[in-house]
């Protein structure tokens, strides 16, 4: 049996060998991103554009990994250095914003001395309880109606914005939006 | 009534903050992320090191950084370099003693300087606007939309970069890394 599990391991590991062929494929560590193939120029400026952003956008622990800002000034004039250093900087960006999370225990009250769990309808400003989806939705100034509050009375709540009117209600109950007139007779009226 | 010894020790306290600052050795010690001028590449030339300054000074400027950040810095790029036919004699009288180590009389090296600026200053821009931006997400604080309220001293509080459950969670295996 234990040979049997053996050669089917063998068999799903090997299948593609790409690990034999990228055995030598410098990683950048805590990162799994792998230098893509390419000249030894193109190849730094990868390496480099890649660190400035995790080191930028990731957690003290990759702060403390990689050392900050990497543009070499030798290498300014050199646009395969540069192309290199672009590629390197957007890829890794979205590798470093996906893989940085919160933590687990984020629900926590952080202002609470007892670091008890709270109720999860009261975290985040108590968005069932209290927020704006546990209010009236026909209710002005309260709720999801109160989200077009700033549409209409602009940032300062008393002047006035793009939006004249609330586009939730703008057409009365036909269906217009953004307050555009209707013919009545179209109604029959 | 505050006694003395709590006034020697706060002048002790102050000693050592002013110490401790100014070991940070950047011309922006006294700035918050002021630190962040440290990572100015040595080997540049003139033009490079001003474009980086000025970049980072605006990144950090950026709406990005929230109010704090934005009373501390602002946009800096230099109109006249930033030019298609910049005045020479102007930036050098301006930048005096930035761009002291250009041979103002060699046409190539202050191109090249100029060039280097305008490179760079987009480089510094976005290493220092996402490193602010990095920070603060540390303390789930996300950048504040237009017209939003400038400061909230529970949510936006400095010292919330150090809270243990935002983005910059380290402790194993809670933070995913």
């Amino acid at each position: 049996m234990k040979k049997i599990f053996l050669i089917i391991f063998l068999i799903i590991t090997s299948a593609s060998c790409q690990w034999i062929k990228d055995s030598g494929t410098p990683f950048f560590s805590m990162m799994n991103i792998k230098i893509p193939p390419g000249t030894p120029t193109f190849q730094k400026g990868f390496r480099d554009g890649c660190e400035n952003i995790v080191y930028a956008r990731g957690n003290p622990l990759y702060r403390a990994k990689y050392k900050g800002f990497r543009f070499d000034p030798k290498m300014i004039g050199n646009s395969e250095y540069r192309f290199g250093h672009s590629r390197g900087q957007s890829f890794c960006f979205m590798h470093v914003i996906s893989n940085v999370h919160n933590s687990a225990d984020n629900y926590l009250n952080y202002y609470d001395p007892t670091m008890m769990a709270q109720n999860y309808n009261t975290v985040g400003d108590g968005l069932f309880d209290g927020g704006v989806f546990s209010q009236s939705l026909t209710t002005p100034g309260n709720g999801i109606d109160g989200i077009f509050d700033v549409l209409q009375k602009g940032g300062g709540g008393t002047t006035g914005s793009a939006f004249s009117s609330n586009p939730f209600w703008a057409g009365g109950s036909v269906g217009q939006f953004f307050g555009q007139g209707y013919s009545g007779s179209y109604y029959g009226q | 009534m505050v006694n003395k010894s709590t006034l020697t020790n706060l002048k002790k306290l102050i000693c050592l903050l002013i110490l401790f600052n100014s070991c940070a050795c950047t011309k922006y010690w006294y700035k918050p992320m002021g630190w962040i001028f440290k990572n100015i590449p040595k080997d540049g030339t003139p033009g490079y090191k001003l474009g980086w300054i000025h970049g980072c000074e605006s990144g950090l400027g950026t709406q990005f950084g929230g109010a704090i950040y934005q009373s501390f810095y602002t946009w800096k790029r230099d109109p006249d370099i930033a030019s298609s036919n910049p005045d020479y004699n102007k930036i050098r009288k301006r930048y005096k003693k930035e761009l002291k180590d250009i041979n103002w009389n060699n046409t190539a090296e202050i191109k090249k300087n100029l060039n280097d600026y305008n490179t760079v200053f987009w480089m510094g821009h976005y290493f220092c606007r996402q490193t602010i931006i990095g920070t603060l997400k540390t303390a789930d604080m996300a950048p504040p939309v237009a017209d939003e309220e400038r400061y909230d001293p529970m949510a936006h509080s400095l010292g919330n970069i150090f809270k243990m459950t935002g983005i910059g969670d380290t402790r194993i295996g809670t933070g995913l890394w």
